[in-house]
């Protein structure tokens, strides 16, 4: 009743006309100075819960400081005397105001070693979290199966290379395609069941002296036959006798004696490679994504005349 | 006449630009004094390094500017000029620092052969303006005292012993005096206040006003916990300024309701305009235009004229006049202290010059109002709304969203 007897005459004419207008400018200028003024940054003067210290109003860590002392007293942060912690303490308020000095000179895109840390730390926090996840089997499995070629195992042969050599002072008589017809003939003796030792003293064959007839990883009989008698060693199995290849030195007859082929290796064999490959491929495909997704929001311009 | 007036408003629109009351010019700078080395930490906002574009910088890259700095900043001793020393890593003898997108960093390191008389120079951006002010800490023997360097000041003597002279009151009640000087916008609503004045207490209404501002100005920037938006606050005197345009017609006409609609309507399109820009801001204040400009309106019709409500206008143009520096000073990093101090002194000079403005006028008015010529008056009415209307719509737009 009271407020009504106060603002009843007020809100009624003519008083209104005055009251109203009023009333907008108030309002008015207390919207317009709420728009134009902003609280001002207020500079702590304590230090909030969480942190050890605060260097130019940026904190330390109190998870930090504790990780710190542990790492250099070598015991629990309890059992740190407090000289030590205090010690602790100095050197990251130190390392903080060098890092904060470095950020105003601008180091980090100026000094090349910085930079290069820069880019393994991002790298490395946008693995983090893909590296946090243990993939299960059948993650893994599915990854082998996709690279099943990775994780061959290296096979091994055991073959006897004959040769008959063409040319040379000591076989001046010995032309091209008179070795070529002898070794043809060679070849079916050995493929008719005759042995090797009966064509290489009919026919004039002697053993390269490249193979020492014991069975060799693929690798080491690549090194010693050649590339281009391997490439035809690789297509015989057991028992089998080449076609007579032209070599630099002469016809050459490839004696398959044992081969051991290539073969993928098992998981369960190789499951802990698998494992690291994975994280590899995860690792490289996360920071891939982030340099991808970093670029799309950049905005890139280069010199005319140059390419990316 | 109205028509002669608005002729008069388009030819002063060609030259606008020219109206373009600039902010303050300023720049930092902090200066350690360690023995016989001298580091030098300048920072100059982005803006006022544009004003050397052309005539003292070619093309305003970081080593262009560098150059200009090494030219126009140096140390002396007893032992002659101090050189600035190379600080290795190909960053040669200036040192930019990374400060803020807003402002240039730079860092210069002089080594003196004699650190006795030592003299500090500087003269940045005075050749291209002559009000610029550089706001200098020096701190030199366990001391830190702050320093004014100015067109008319641009060299600094240091003691062998003891703490150099701060800057007093004076130098800084200089720094107000000049911002009004050469502040158009400034003038402008000066002269619309004048122009409303009827009675001699219209005059001491005017500066209890103006006083009550300031005042209220040193109170928000003391407290420390509001600071202005800068732009933001230029762009409302301008504002002012229409305000004081359309206060003088209202004082002469009776608002029709087109008036009534179309000025708040426009503010509340800027205010929507402003949303939409992400500017919540500058919408908030623009709402408060619209309300204020409303009430004037409504009660104008009310009182058949304006009244004394324009004098509201004139404390609030004080009060955002007054806080422009403590927005300025943030970069400077000064103590509360000597932010007061300095915030007194300018506040002080810019009163008093006002004062000046004000009151010289104002006898001139008196003089022609006696000899009864209504109509020269009525003709200086109609040109100056006409004027202060353009004049501060042109402001309140080009300076919102900058």
């Amino acid at each position: 009743m009271g407020v009504a007897r106060v603002f009843g005459p007020l809100l009624s004419r003519p008083q209104r006309t005055r009251v109203l207008p009023v009333l907008a400018i108030g309002v008015g200028v207390v919207l317009a100075l709420v728009g134009l003024f902003r609280a001002a940054p207020m500079p702590l003067t304590a230090v909030p819960p969480g942190y050890v210290a605060l260097v130019n109003q940026k904190g330390i860590l109190m998870n930090d400081f504790i990780a710190q002392t542990q790492l250099e007293t070598s015991r629990s942060f309890a059992e740190a005397t407090p000289a030590e912690r205090q010690r602790v303490l100095h050197e990251m308020i130190d390392e903080e105001v060098l890092v904060q000095r470095g950020l105003v000179l601008d180091i980090p895109e100026t000094t090349n070693e910085v930079r290069g840390s820069i880019v393994s730390a991002v790298n490395a926090q946008v693995a983090a979290p893909v590296l946090a996840t243990v993939p299960d089997d059948g993650e893994l499995r599915a990854f082998y199966d996709k690279n099943r070629q990775s994780y061959t195992v290296a096979g091994s042969m055991q073959v006897r290379d004959l040769v008959l050599h063409v040319g040379g002072y000591q076989n001046a008589d010995q032309t091209s395609t008179q070795a070529q017809a002898d070794a043809t003939e060679a070849v079916y003796q050995l493929r008719a069941g005759n042995s090797a030792d009966y064509v290489m003293a009919h026919f004039g064959f002697v053993n390269s002296g490249r193979m020492d007839g014991t069975e060799q990883p693929d690798f080491a009989v690549k090194l010693h036959l050649g590339d281009k008698l391997y490439q035809v060693a690789t297509q015989l199995r057991e028992g089998e006798i080449s076609d007579p290849v032209l070599d630099a030195d002469g016809m050459h007859i490839l004696v398959m004696v044992r081969h051991d082929f290539p073969k993928v290796a098992d998981f369960s064999v190789v499951r802990d490679r698998v494992y690291l490959d994975w994280r590899t491929a995860q690792t490289k495909r996360a920071t891939q994504d982030n340099v991808h997704l970093l670029r799309s929001q950049a905005q890139i311009l280069i010199a005319p005349g140059q390419s990316q | 006449m109205k028509r002669l007036a608005w002729i008069i408003l388009c030819a002063l629109s060609l030259g606008a630009g020219q109206a373009l009351a600039a902010g303050r010019s300023v720049s930092y700078s902090t200066w350690l004094v360690s023995g016989n080395t001298v580091t030098l930490r300048f920072l100059l906002p982005v803006g006022e390094a544009r004003r050397l574009v052309g005539v003292a910088v070619p093309v305003l890259t970081t080593d262009k500017l560098k150059d200009y700095m090494l030219q126009h900043v140096s140390v002396d001793s007893a032992g002659g000029a101090c050189p600035a020393i190379d600080q290795g890593y190909d960053l040669g003898q200036v040192d930019p620092l990374a400060v803020g997108p807003d402002l240039y960093g730079f860092e210069l390191v002089y080594r003196c052969s004699d650190p006795r008389q030592l003299i500090l120079h500087n003269s940045v951006l005075f050749g291209a303006v002559p009000d610029h002010a550089n706001f200098a800490r020096v701190q030199t023997q366990g001391h830190s005292v702050e320093q004014l360097f100015t067109a008319g000041h641009q060299s600094l003597p240091l003691p062998d012993v003891g703490a150099p002279r701060s800057a007093g009151l004076l130098a800084y009640l200089g720094i107000g005096l000049s911002h009004i000087l050469g502040s158009a916008d400034r003038w402008c609503v000066l002269l619309g206040a004048l122009l409303l004045v009827r009675r001699r207490r219209d005059l001491i209404a005017i500066m209890v006003a103006l006083v009550t501002g300031y005042l209220l100005a040193l109170l928000v920037s003391a407290s420390g916990w509001v600071l202005p938006r800068a732009a933001l606050a230029e762009a409302f005197i301008g504002f002012l300024v229409l305000l004081f345009g359309a206060a003088i017609t209202l004082r002469e006409t009776q608002p029709r309701w087109a008036a009534l609609i179309a000025g708040p309507g426009l503010l509340l399109v800027l205010a929507g305009a402003s949303l939409w820009m992400h500017a919540p801001w500058v919408a908030l204040a623009m709402m408060g235009a619209a309300c204020l400009f409303t009430g004037l309106v409504l009660l104008s019709r009310e009182r058949a004229g304006p009244g004394s409500s324009w004098l509201l206008l004139v404390a609030l143009f004080a009060l955002l006049d007054g806080s422009a520096m403590s927005a300025l000073l943030q970069p400077a990093q000064l103590s509360r202290r000597s932010q007061a101090q300095l915030s007194v002194g300018f506040d002080a000079g810019a009163v008093l010059i006002e004062a000046l403005i004000v009151s010289i006028p104002a006898l001139v008015l008196f003089v022609v109002r006696t000899q009864r010529i209504v109509a020269l008056r009525l003709l200086v009415d109609d040109l100056a709304a006409a004027v202060l209307s353009g004049l501060g719509a042109f402001w309140l737009v080009s300076r919102l969203w900058v």
